[in-house]
């Protein structure tokens, strides 16, 4: 039941990313800045689209994180298209609700971190993180990244603005 | 004293609004993101780019002019979701020969009372390269502050360049003075 494995996403897994993020929007107080309507509003089509971008690009990565054929997590890595942020990759991750605590989200990290490393091209990760999501927060440095700064009111929902942290690691 | 114009792009500004953003990306030592490598926009993308500033109820793009030529512009864009739609980036150029003469502060200052009116944005952002000291002591003038300083956040000419990260938060009552948590 704690057996998993990653690869990169192919087309073929749409359906299931696409399924993974609207559950993932429906939770109370989710960790991601997109709603429940917007993951409504999202196609497989756009989702293939998305995975293909992936593919064509030397400088983007998706990786999946599988278990008994399931999706249970994800990460995206999106390298800059300008030429003085080509070597800047902008992760994004999102782990099943079953799958916390499981190591999935650092396994992940771990192999985004090995694959930009491999790239020869990028030479920085970035992301960023709900300012109250402490056990993201903890994953991201227990892998090496840090903090670099708070956007204060950087999003908001329900009313409430919510800041965020921009966190870092840098490759040589 | 400078005769200067601001006002909103319009769609029929693509082709001197291009001419313009040439002149800048091909500036030494230049202090904007986009470099003379990347693609230029075509006329026609830029006239979509205007359209698309001209629709949304949370984007703005001016231009500045003299003698009927752009010398300078400032694009404020927000975000596309829910959560992020009160917040605006911001990106503003002015020509070499023409700067030191207010018209950074001016179209900041026209930007920032337009995000007020919107009722829409809170927070306006940019990004701003740590040696670039004129555009910061502008920023800071008008209420930015730092919030952090990104490492390595751009690479020109083999050289890594860091940037300040700095933010403008907005009262949803739309007075001057801004909030700090």
């Amino acid at each position: 039941m704690t057996d998993y494995s990653i690869r990169q996403a192919v087309p073929a897994d749409a359906r299931q990313l696409l399924a993974h993020l609207k559950r993932i929007t429906a939770e109370p107080d989710s960790n991601i800045a997109l709603t429940a309507d917007e993951a409504a509003r999202m196609s497989v089509e756009d989702e293939i689209h998305w995975i293909r971008n992936f593919q064509k690009t030397d400088n983007s990565v998706l990786l999946v994180a599988e278990a008994d054929g399931q999706i249970v997590g994800v990460l995206d890595c999106n390298g800059g298209q300008r030429q003085l942020l080509r070597h800047v990759g902008v992760i994004g991750i999102v782990v099943h609700p079953d799958w916390r605590d499981k190591g999935v989200g650092t396994a992940l990290m771990q192999q985004a971190i090995q694959w930009a490393k491999d790239s020869g091209i990028i030479a920085r990760l970035e992301l960023d993180v709900f300012a109250q999501n402490a056990r993201a927060i903890h994953v991201y440095e227990k892998v090496g990244f840090a903090a670099e700064g708070r956007k204060a009111h950087a999003y908001r929902r329900d009313g409430q603005y919510i800041d965020s942290l921009i966190m870092s690691l840098l490759l040589d | 004293m400078l005769d200067f114009t601001i006002r909103e792009a319009v769609p029929e500004d693509a082709e001197s609004f291009l001419e313009h953003r040439r002149r800048i990306v091909n500036e030494p030592n230049s202090m904007i993101v986009t470099s003379a490598q990347d693609r230029p926009r075509t006329v026609e993308e830029q006239r979509k780019l205007i359209t698309d500033y001209l629709e949304a109820d949370n984007a703005l793009m001016l231009v500045v002019e003299t003698e009927g030529e752009i010398i300078g512009e400032i694009s404020v864009r927000g975000g596309q979701r829910a959560a992020n739609r009160h917040v605006v980036g911001l990106g503003i150029d002015v020509r070499k020969e023409w700067r030191d003469q207010g018209l950074g502060t001016a179209l900041m200052r026209r930007a920032m009372e337009w995000a007020r009116a919107t009722g829409i944005v809170r927070r306006i952002e940019l990004e701003v390269f740590v040696h670039n000291t004129r555009a910061l002591h502008v920023y800071e003038k008008l209420g930015f502050k730092v919030e952090g300083r990104k490492e390595q956040a751009y690479y020109r000419d083999g050289q890594y360049i860091d940037a300040f990260m700095m933010a403008l938060l907005l009262n949803p009552g739309g007075d001057r003075s801004t909030e700090q948590r």
